[in-house]
C-alpha cells in the first residue's frame, strides 16, 4: 500500500506538488497570523449595575492615579480629583478626543489652593463711648466649623483704636505703579517729622498728642522672627478717627485703600480663606455636563486665551474665572467685641511687638458679639463680574488623605502641619495670614508651588460668571454619579453617637486645604489659562490635566452592545495612552464608614459614612488572543480544505478507470479509500510539517512571532482538516467498483438546453460537476465574505463595530492581522478557483483540442475559460458578498446602505479577481497537444 | 471558402515532414519527405499500416499539428507560413472528422454542430446557423435528434454528428481520421455512404485517412503511406476530376 502511494504521488507529482504548496502556504499563513492574534484586551470583570450611566463613560486619570483604597477595594472615594494635580498632557488629550468612540473627552486639569481673601464688614459705632476721648475695642475671631464642633480661637485679635485726637496719615505719593504711602507726614500744612524707626519699617498712623508731639501707633501683625500663625503676626490695629464733626475716619492697616471717612464705623474684617481653581475645556464641559447651562450670573466662560492688557509699564493677562456660586463649605466666624479696659495710652510710641503683647495681655470687657456666615461672605465676593480676589502667584496643592488598611472602618492617617512652610513665600509679600482653620487637624500632606513671579507681567483674576453646581446636569436623578467632578464632598454621621453631634446634618469641607473633607473646584478658568498659572518649570506644566472625562458615542444604555463600545473605546484610551482608564457606567454609590480623628479645635473624633464609588467594572488590561482574530485566522485553513477537497476528488475522478482496475483485481473499496486518503494524508503531512519548520523561521527573520504550541498543533490539525477534505472523494473511490474502468471522468451533466454563446458554454461546463463548482463557489465565497465584513466594519465602523454574537457583547476592531488573513483566505480562494478550473480543463483537454481542431481561436478558448472563471466567481462573490453583508448586519444589529454597497464592491472585486486567477489555466489551454488528444483512445 | 459552392480547394504538399520524440533512439519520423498535389474536388484516401504516418499528415494538413519543414499549400494559402491566429482561422474553414468523434458531451447535438460557429460573429456566417445546423443534421439522417445528448446517441450517430459538425462552416476541404474505424462494419459504410455523398454535394476536396480498403476503395485516389513515405498512388477511377500525382518520396531520404 505505502508502495503504491509512493508511486502514485511520483507519477501525478504536479498534482501531488500543487496540494503541497496550498497547505504549505496555508498552513505557514495560519501559523504566523495566529502568532500575531494575541492583543491588549481591557477586560470588563464586573457588569452595571440598572438604572445608571454616568455622565461620562469613561474615567481616565494619570497612570498609578489610584490610591491604596481603590487598588486594594476598587472603590474611589468623593472628590478625589480633588487631590490630583496633572499627569496628563493636552497632546494625551487630544489624541483621546480624536478617537474613534470618543463622542466628548473633557478634560479637568486641578490647579490647586489659591489664597483668597473675603471680606465680612462690622459695625461697631454703637459699641463705642462718647465720653472717651481714646478707647480701644478688641475683636476676637472664633472660627467655627464641622458644625460647630470645631471653634477655633484665632490667636490675632483686632483692635480698634478710636481717638478723638489728630491723627495724621502717612502721605501718599502717585507713582508708576499706583498710589504709595511714603514715610513723610503732614500736620496743620507743615512738614512732621516722627521717630517710627521702632515700627517695623512700616508706616504707622500719628496722633497729635495734647501737648502737640506725634506719637506713633504702630501697625500689628508683626513679622518679625514670629510668623503669621502666632497672635502677633495675626494681630490688627485699626485707627479710627473720631473727628469733631462726629464723624469717623476708619483705616484698617495703614492701608490706602480701605481707609473710609463716614458716619459709621465699618470694620472690614478680612477672611483668609482658600479656593480650588480647576482649568477646564468649556466647550468639551458644556458637551458633557451642560456647564454652560448652569451659569446663573455673568457669562459662561471661553475657550480662548486670555488677551493680555498694558498697564503702565506691566502686561496684565486677565485670568477669566467662573465661579460657583455656593463654595460648599460649611465655615462661620463669630466676632466677640469687648472693651480694653486698661489705658488705651500704652500703646503709644511702643513698638509694633510690644504693643501686640501688650494688648493681647490687656484686661477688656465683652460688648456683643456677632456671627458671619461663610458662603454669605463668599457671595458677596464673586456675585457678579469683574476683578476677583485670587492671587495665582503661589499655589498650594493638598495630595489625597491616606489611609490606613485594616479591617472595619478606614482610617486616614493624619499629617503633620505644613501650612505655614506651604504658605511661607506668600507672606512675603504681605496681606493677610492662612486660614486659622488650616492649623486643625490635617489628613491631606500639603504642597507649596514654585511662585510665579515674571517680571513686568501681572495676573489679573476675572470672574467672568457664576455657576450654580447643584444645576448641572449630572446631579439629575439617576445620574447622581459618584465620581463626580462637581459634587460637594458630603459625608455623615455612620452612628448615633457622630450624626448626633453634626446634628444630623452632613459634614461638609471648610477652608482648610488640608482638611479631610475636600471641596470640589470652586474656581473654573480655561485650559488657555494654564501656561499663567502653571509654573513653567514645575512637571505639571508639562502635563497639566489630572482627569479626562469621556463619553462614547453611540451608548444607548446599559444594553451589553453599549457596554461593549465603552469597553472598546477605554480598551483603545488604555493601550494607546498607558494612562488609568476606569469605565464609569455601572459604578455604584459604595457608603464607606471613615473614622477620623479628634480635631485640633474642639472636634471629636467622628465616625462618618462617606460617598465613595464602587467602579461599575473593575478593568484590566491583559494580553489575550483575539476570538476574532483566531476565527479569521482559520478561514485560511478552511479555504485550504476546500481545494484539498477539490484536488482529491479531481485525482479520484482522473484515476477512475485505474481505480477500476484495481477494483477488478481483488482491492476492497475501503482499501482503495485507504489509497486516496494515504495519498492526501502523505502530503498534507509533509506540508505541515515543513510549515511548522519554516514558520518559526520565516517568523524569526521578519519580526513576526509563532506560539509554540500552536505551531505544534498546526500539524494535527492540517493534517485532520485534509482528511476531513478528502472523505468524500475517497467515499467515492471505494464505490467505484470494476465499472469504473468503462466510465468517463467527466459525465455530461444537467438537463439538455441550447448553448448557443461561448458564455452558456461555460456555464455547461462549471457545472458539470456541481460539487466542484461548488467547491470554487465557497472558497472564493468565503474569502468574499470576510473581505465584505472587514471592509464594512472598517469603513462604516471605523474600524470597529460593536454589537452582539450569540448574546455576548463584542467589539471587532480589525487589526493588521486580520487584513493579512482576509488577504490571504481571498488569495487561497482565488487560487482554489483557478485550481477547480485548471482541474475542470484538465479532465476535458480533449474537448478543448477539438474546439481548437474546428476553429476556435485562442482568444475564443480564452474567452470559455475566463467566462468560466467568471460565473464561478460571480456566484462566489455574490455569495460571500451576501454573507459578509449578513454577518454585520447580525453582529451590529442593524445594515446601514453603506454595507451594503461596500458588499457590492467587495463582489464586483471578487468577479475581477476570479477572472484575472482564470488566466493561469488559461495557459494550459494555450498549450493543448492537438493531435495527441484527438488520436487519444 | 465559407459558403458552400461547388469545387473544393487544391492542396499541395512539398517535401514535408515531421518527427517526434527526442534523441536518436526515440526520434521516430513519422511524415518524411512527402510531395503530394491533390486536385480540387478529388476524394483521396490515406492509406497504410499503423504507424505509417497517414493520421500525422491528415493532422498536419489540417493543421492541428505544425511541420518540422516542408510546404502544405491549401488553394492559395500556405498554411505553413501561417501564424496561431491565422491557422485557427483556417481550421475554421476546414472540417475535420475524428475517429473518436469528440463530441462535446455537455452539449445537445444540434448545439455541438453549432460548436464550431460560437466564438464567431453573426456578420461571419451569412446564413441562418442553427437552420443550416438543422439541415446538416437532417442530412446525415438525425432529423428529430437535434435535442439529444451525445450520451443519448449511438456511436454512428455520434459520428453523423461529427460529420455535420465539420461541414458546418462550408468547408472546401473535408479531412476524416478513421472516421468509420470505432464504427462496426454496416454503421462504417452508412457514414462513409455519408461523408462521399457530403462532401460531393458540399464542393469539398475529401482526404480521408484509412487502414479500411473498403473506405479507400471508395475514393478517387488510394495514396499509401509506409514509414511516412509515400509509397503508391493508385486512382481507382471512381469519380472525377483527375489530379497530379507523384510516386516519389524525398530523392534524399532512404528509408
Amino acid at each position: 500500500m505505502f508502495a503504491h502511494i509512493t508511486q502514485q504521488l511520483r507519477r501525478r507529482s504536479a498534482r501531488a506538488v500543487t496540494l503541497l504548496a496550498g497547505v504549505l502556504v496555508a498552513s505557514m499563513g495560519f501559523i504566523l497570523l495566529t502568532g500575531s492574534v494575541d492583543t491588549s484586551r481591557l477586560r470588563v470583570e464586573s457588569t452595571a449595575d440598572a438604572n445608571f450611566r454616568a455622565a461620562y463613560d469613561i474615567l481616565v486619570r494619570p497612570a498609578g492615579a489610584a490610591g491604596e483604597v481603590e487598588r486594594a477595594a476598587g472603590e474611589v472615594s468623593p472628590n478625589f480629583l480633588s487631590g490630583q494635580y496633572g499627569g496628563i498632557t493636552l497632546e494625551e488629550w487630544e489624541r483621546i478626543a480624536a478617537l474613534d468612540g470618543v463622542e466628548v473627552a473633557a478634560p479637568l486639569a486641578m490647579v490647586g489652593n489659591q489664597r483668597v481673601v473675603l471680606w465680612s464688614e462690622l459695625d461697631v459705632t454703637e459699641l463705642l463711648d462718647p465720653s472717651l476721648d481714646r478707647q480701644l475695642l478688641r475683636i476676637d475671631r472664633t472660627w467655627i466649623s464641622d458644625r460647630g464642633l470645631t471653634r477655633a480661637q484665632d490667636p490675632g485679635a483686632d483692635y480698634v483704636y478710636v481717638s478723638r485726637h489728630d491723627l495724621v496719615w502717612p502721605l501718599t505719593r502717585e507713582t508708576e505703579f499706583g498710589t504709595e504711602l511714603v514715610r513723610e507726614y503732614e500736620y496743620d500744612g507743615q512738614p512732621l517729622t516722627a521717630d517710627t524707626a521702632h515700627c517695623e519699617q512700616r508706616r504707622p498712623v500719628l496722633e497729635i498728642q495734647p501737648d502737640g508731639q506725634p506719637r506713633t501707633l504702630c501697625p500689628l501683625n508683626v513679622m518679625e522672627g514670629l510668623g503669621e500663625m502666632t497672635p502677633e503676626g495675626r494681630a490688627r490695629l485699626i485707627v479710627v478717627h473720631w473727628r469733631q464733626d462726629g464723624t469717623f475716619h476708619t483705616s484698617g492697616q495703614a492701608w490706602v485703600d480701605n481707609a473710609e471717612t463716614g458716619d459709621r464705623v465699618v470694620i472690614r474684617m478680612p477672611w483668609a480663606t482658600t479656593l480650588l481653581t480647576a482649568a477646564v475645556d468649556p466647550g468639551a464641559e458644556a458637551r458633557l455636563v451642560g456647564l454652560d447651562e448652569a451659569v446663573t450670573t455673568g457669562e459662561y466662560l471661553s475657550a480662548e486665551p486670555p488677551e493680555a492688557e498694558r498697564e503702565g509699564p506691566d502686561e496684565i493677562i486677565p485670568v477669566p474665572l467662573l465661579a460657583t456660586a455656593d463654595p460648599q463649605a460649611d465655615e462661620a466666624v463669630r466676632y466677640d467685641i469687648s472693651r480694653v479696659t486698661s489705658d488705651a495710652t500704652g500703646i503709644h510710641g511702643a513698638s509694633s511687638l510690644d504693643v501686640a503683647r501688650h494688648l493681647a495681655a490687656a484686661p477688656h470687657r465683652a460688648l456683643d458679639s456677632e456671627e458671619r456666615d461663610y458662603a454669605d461672605v463668599y457671595r458677596s465676593v464673586f456675585s457678579g463680574e469683574g476683578r476677583a480676589p485670587v492671587s495665582y502667584n503661589r499655589t498650594v496643592q493638598a495630595d489625597p488623605p491616606h489611609y490606613l488598611l485594616e479591617a472595619g472602618p478606614l482610617t486616614p492617617e493624619q499629617v503633620e502641619q505644613n501650612v505655614a512652610t506651604a504658605w511661607q513665600e506668600v507672606m512675603q509679600f504681605g496681606g493677610t495670614p492662612p486660614p486659622w482653620l488650616s492649623q486643625d487637624t490635617g489628613f491631606r500632606r500639603l504642597y507649596g508651588n514654585a511662585e510665579i513671579n515674571l517680571p513686568g507681567v501681572s495676573l489679573r483674576p476675572t470672574q467672568v460668571g457664576t455657576f450654580d453646581p447643584t444645576a448641572i446636569s449630572t446631579f439629575s436623578g439617576l445620574s447622581e454619579v459618584p465620581l463626580e467632578s462637581y459634587r460637594p464632598a458630603a459625608a455623615s454621621g455612620a452612628d448615633e453617637r457622630s450624626r448626633e453631634l453634626l446634628g444630623e446634618r452632613p459634614w461638609l469641607p471648610n477652608s482648610n486645604p488640608t482638611g479631610y473633607l475636600a471641596t470640589p473646584p470652586q474656581l473654573l478658568t480655561n485650559l488657555a489659562s494654564l501656561d499663567h498659572l502653571l509654573h513653567p518649570a514645575s512637571p505639571q506644566a508639562a502635563a497639566p490635566l489630572s482627569a479626562v472625562r469621556v463619553r462614547v458615542a453611540g451608548v444607548t444604555g446599559l444594553d451589553d452592545a453599549s457596554q461593549e463600545r465603552v469597553r472598546q473605546v477605554a480598551e483603545r484610551i488604555a493601550t494607546g495612552t498607558g494612562l488609568t482608564v476606569d469605565i464609569t457606567v455601572g459604578s455604584s454609590p459604595a457608603p464607606r464608614e471613615v473614622e477620623v480623628a479628634a480635631g485640633q479645635f474642639g472636634r471629636p473624633a467622628l465616625l462618618i459614612e462617606e460617598h465613595w464609588t464602587r467602579k461599575g467594572a473593575a478593568v484590566d488590561l491583559v494580553r489575550e488572543a483575539d476570538r476574532k482574530s483566531v476565527l479569521l485566522s482559520g478561514l485560511v485553513l478552511l479555504v485550504c480544505a476546500l481545494f484539498t477537497g477539490n484536488l482529491v476528488a479531481a485525482s479520484v475522478r482522473t484515476r477512475r478507470a485505474e481505480l477500476g482496475t484495481l477494483a477488478c483485481l481483488g482491492w476492497s473499496g475501503r482499501r482503495l479509500a485507504a489509497l486516496v486518503l494515504g495519498e492526501v494524508a502523505a502530503v498534507a503531512a509533509t506540508a505541515a510539517v515543513l510549515a511548522a519548520v519554516l514558520a518559526p523561521l520565516l517568523a524569526g527573520l521578519t519580526g513576526l512571532t509563532v506560539r509554540p504550541a500552536l505551531v505544534l498543533l498546526t500539524v494535527p490539525l492540517v493534517l485532520a482538516l485534509a482528511l476531513l477534505a478528502a472523505l468524500g472523494p475517497a467515499l467515492r473511490a471505494a464505490r467505484i467498483g470494476p465499472a469504473g474502468v468503462l466510465r468517463p471522468p467527466v459525465l455530461a451533466g444537467g438537463r439538455a438546453r441550447a448553448r448557443r454563446s461561448v458564455v452558456a458554454l461555460a456555464a455547461a461546463q462549471v457545472t458539470r460537476v456541481p460539487v466542484r463548482a461548488a467547491l470554487a463557489v465557497l472558497s472564493l465565497a468565503v474569502g468574499i465574505a470576510a473581505v465584505t465584513f472587514v471592509t464594512a466594519v472598517l469603513w462604516h465602523f471605523r474600524g470597529a463595530a460593536a454589537g452582539t454574537l450569540l448574546g455576548q457583547a463584542v467589539t471587532l476592531e480589525i487589526r493588521a492581522v486580520d487584513l493579512a488573513a482576509v488577504v490571504l483566505t481571498v488569495l487561497l480562494g482565488a487560487f482554489a478557483l483557478a485550481d477547480v478550473l485548471y482541474v475542470g480543463l484538465r479532465e476535458r483537454d480533449a474537448e478543448l483540442a477539438v474546439l481548437r481542431a474546428t476553429g476556435w481561436s485562442d482568444r475564443a478558448l480564452t474567452r470559455l475559460v475566463m467566462a468560466e472563471g467568471a460565473l464561478l466567481g460571480a456566484a462566489g462573490a455574490v455569495l460571500g458578498a451576501a454573507a459578509g453583508a449578513g454577518l454585520v448586519a447580525w453582529v451590529v444589529g442593524a445594515l446601514p446602505a453603506g454595507v451594503l454597497g461596500t458588499a457590492l464592491g467587495a463582489a464586483v472585486g471578487g468577479v475581477a479577481l476570479a477572472v484575472a486567477a482564470s488566466l493561469f489555466p488559461v495557459r494550459l489551454v494555450r498549450g493543448l497537444p492537438l493531435a495527441a488528444l484527438l488520436s487519444r483512445q | 471558402m465559407n459558403s458552400p459552392e461547388p469545387g473544393g480547394v487544391p492542396v499541395t504538399v512539398k517535401d514535408l515532414r515531421r518527427t517526434f520524440g527526442s534523441g536518436p533512439e526515440n526520434r521516430i519520423t513519422a511524415v518524411d519527405g512527402v510531395h503530394l498535389d491533390i486536385a480540387a474536388g478529388e476524394s483521396v484516401a490515406l492509406t497504410g499500416p499503423s504507424g505509417s504516418g497517414k493520421s500525422t499528415l491528415l493532422h498536419l494538413i489540417g493543421a492541428v499539428e505544425r511541420a518540422d519543414a516542408g510546404v502544405i499549400r491549401v488553394g492559395d494559402e500556405e498554411i505553413t507560413a501561417l501564424g496561431r491566429r491565422e491557422l485557427a482561422r483556417y481550421r475554421g474553414r476546414i472540417g475535420f472528422v475524428f475517429q473518436r468523434f469528440h463530441l462535446l458531451p455537455a452539449l445537445t447535438a444540434l448545439d455541438n454542430v453549432l460548436a464550431p460557429l460560437l466564438p464567431r460573429r453573426r456578420a461571419d456566417t451569412p446564413f441562418d446557423r442553427v437552420e443550416r445546423a438543422t439541415g446538416l443534421l437532417a442530412a446525415v439522417g438525425l432529423a428529430g435528434r437535434e435535442k439529444a445528448l451525445p450520451s443519448q446517441l449511438s456511436g454512428g450517430q455520434q459520428q453523423r454528428v461529427a460529420i455535420a459538425r465539420a461541414l458546418i462552416a462550408g468547408p472546401r476541404l473535408l479531412l476524416a481520421d478513421e472516421p468509420t474505424g470505432n464504427l462496426d462494419s454496416a454503421t462504417g459504410t452508412r457514414v462513409m455512404d455519408l461523408i462521399e455523398r457530403l462532401a460531393a454535394e458540399h464542393g469539398c476536396t475529401l482526404l480521408i485517412a484509412t487502414h479500411e480498403e473498403a473506405v479507400a476503395g471508395r475514393c478517387s485516389r488510394v495514396l499509401t503511406l509506409r514509414d511516412g513515405q509515400l509509397v503508391a498512388d493508385v486512382r481507382t477511377g471512381r469519380d472525377e476530376p483527375a489530379a497530379t500525382s507523384h510516386l516519389d518520396t524525398d530523392p534524399d531520404k532512404e528509408r
